[in-house]
């Protein structure tokens, strides 16, 4: 078997697990073939109703978001060169979570949750785009300061709004702000938006692999970087938005991710980019799987537990390669 | 013959230095010119500015007879390839991998890389001695094996115009004799040239037949070794006293200690 089959294979096989457990564990138990056989086929039992309505689409949209956070990540690491690169730690997340926080604080319907997503994670975006012009930015340093800068004041915005926040709101809010998918159980927008940046990113997988290498190189080698950085991030923006509007602010995901893949020896974006994508997702439902079944019936917010993973994970990692 | 580069009037500055005033720089197939200047002169700024990285000068450059603002980055990736002063190992992606990426601008978007450009991409590797090390990381890779990993991309590129930024930057004394030797039989051909931007001055003479020396305030020199390299010129260049010694093996350069 060739490498990139094997890790396609491997990422594969991970990310089905993960699903098939997300849809056997909880409040009750359900067998791996029965699993299967309520998947495709439809008895009416109670248990049928459960994977099918419940549990499949929770566990879908998990995956989904699990998948954006990381491949935002993946794209981010790509621009600033930097093991930082997050939506998280750039203030993408911040700006989505603001808005929305803010519609929650006014009462806004739920609807209006992932346009106003959307345009928090854009507003951030055009802040740090703007503040870090082409040309000056060889080397993401700049970047990265001013994104990481941004990522306080609007963290300063959220903190402000929930200090005026009602009480009777401020659970939920708090909630959904740790990143929380016990209401999610829409699947077809994340996913539609994991398709279309994974598509976009795969195209330019090659153009990627040469920005890893230095932006200033990737020009002499006929990159077109400033249409690059333009698309990487507002691709990277978009599957924050997402992401967040769905499940609120989760963290962790888009660091480790790209990072574990890497360690596996895939550094090339058009099989890193796909490998992320499965892992992120897989990373996402055994954590959701986890949090809504460790303090059951009670639910965890699943941003908990990411970070709890996600803390010790990063660190083996950096203590792996210093081994090396 | 085809001129490959030409300045007209040229005039570049960058953070109150002023790099070049007016500068008309005509580079023809079968040259090779160093680009030599006391530190902070601006040599690495110029070189950006002649390979299209930079902007904001005035005054053109033509490439290969176009003005290389007004080329798409595809085509000029396939007219001048550049070695930049500083490496970064990235990801750590493969040798091999690295050094095919100079075959991008020949590539369409997803296509994988091609039998050519492999065999292509091998043969560079081997002249700079490099074939144990095709599968290896970036990352773990010295200093020198990275210096010469970008010169094995640069060949790969396979432009008609090639500039390089300190070439000889990590590279002991017989690698650099190795490096000079492929540079010289790759880029400098019945169609093809190279500036190289040196600290050397005996490496300058006896790998470049014309010079251009960049005074620091704007003053420029260009022309033939023969007509710079003596030492009222270079002592004024360089701001330092520098002896010239004729051998019967050529000329030395001795800056004073």
């Amino acid at each position: 078997m060739t490498k990139p089959a094997g890790a396609l294979g491997l990422a594969l096989a991970i990310a089905s697990a993960a699903v098939v457990l997300g849809l056997m564990v909880g409040s009750a138990d359900i067998e791996f073939t029965q699993v299967l056989g309520h998947l495709f086929t439809d008895d009416g039992s109670v248990e049928d109703r459960i994977v099918d309505e419940l549990r499949l689409p929770r566990v879908l949209t998990a995956f989904a978001v699990g998948g954006l956070l990381a491949l935002a990540g993946a794209l981010m690491q790509v621009l600033l060169r930097n093991p930082l690169g997050d939506p998280y730690v750039l203030g993408v997340s911040g700006g989505a979570a603001f808005a929305v926080l803010t519609a929650m604080l006014l009462g806004l319907p739920a609807l209006w949750h992932t346009p106003l997503a959307l345009v928090g994670a854009f507003v951030s975006t055009m802040l740090v785009f703007g503040l870090t012009r082409h040309g000056d930015d060889w080397h993401g340093d700049r970047l990265l300061l001013t994104g990481v800068v941004i990522a306080a004041g609007w963290s300063a915005l959220i903190s402000f709004v929930l200090s005026v926040s009602p009480a009777m709101r401020l659970p939920g809010m708090l909630f959904w702000l740790m990143g929380d998918l016990s209401d999610a159980a829409a699947p077809l927008l994340p996913a539609l938006a994991l398709v279309a940046v994974l598509l976009l990113a795969v195209l330019r997988a090659r153009e990627l692999d040469i920005a890893g290498g230095g932006l200033l190189q990737a020009a002499s080698l006929g990159v077109d970087t400033r249409r690059l950085r333009l698309e990487i991030y507002f691709a990277a923006a978009l599957a924050t938005a997402a992401a967040v509007a769905v499940a609120g602010a989760i963290g962790f995901v888009g660091l480790v991710t790209p990072h574990l893949v890497r360690r596996l020896g895939i550094i090339e974006h058009r099989l890193l980019l796909p490998c992320a994508v499965l892992g992120g997702g897989a990373l996402l439902v055994l954590a959701d799987t986890a949090a809504r079944t460790l303090i059951s019936p009670m639910q965890l917010p699943v941003g908990v537990l990411t970070a709890l993973i996600g803390v010790p994970t990063f660190l083996a990692l950096l203590q792996w390669r210093r081994e090396r | 013959m085809n001129t490959l580069l030409s300045t007209s009037k040229l005039t570049v500055s960058i953070g109150g230095v002023r790099v070049c005033d007016a500068l008309d720089l005509v580079i023809d197939p079968g040259q090779s010119w160093a680009l030599l200047g006391r530190n902070g002169s601006g040599k690495t700024t110029l070189l950006h500015h002649l390979c299209g990285l930079r902007r904001g000068h005035t005054g053109g450059i033509r490439l290969l007879g176009d003005d290389i603002d007004a080329l798409p980055p595809r085509q000029r990736a396939r007219r001048v390839s550049a070695l930049l002063q500083h490496s970064e190992r990235g990801f750590g992606r493969r040798v091999i991998d690295t050094v095919l990426s100079a075959r991008h601008p020949y590539q369409p978007m997803l296509a994988w890389d091609t039998g050519p450009d492999l065999a292509l991409a091998t043969r560079q590797l081997e002249r700079l001695g490099l074939t144990d090390f095709a599968q290896r990381s970036l990352q773990r890779l010295s200093g020198g094996e990275l210096r010469r990993v970008e010169i094995a991309r640069l060949l790969t590129q396979d432009c008609p115009l090639s500039l390089l930024d300190e070439p000889m930057n990590h590279l002991d004394p017989g690698h650099q004799s190795r490096v000079l030797h492929v540079l010289g039989r790759q880029c400098v051909t019945d169609d093809r040239a190279m500036l190289l931007v040196l600290h050397d001055l005996n490496l300058a003479y006896h790998s470049c037949d014309h010079w251009l020396l960049l005074a620091g305030n704007g003053e420029w020199l260009a022309g033939t070794r023969e007509q710079m390299a003596d030492e009222q010129t270079l002592t004024g260049v360089f701001g330092h006293p520098i002896r010239r010694i004729d051998s019967p093996a050529g000329p030395v350069f001795l800056p004073a200690l």
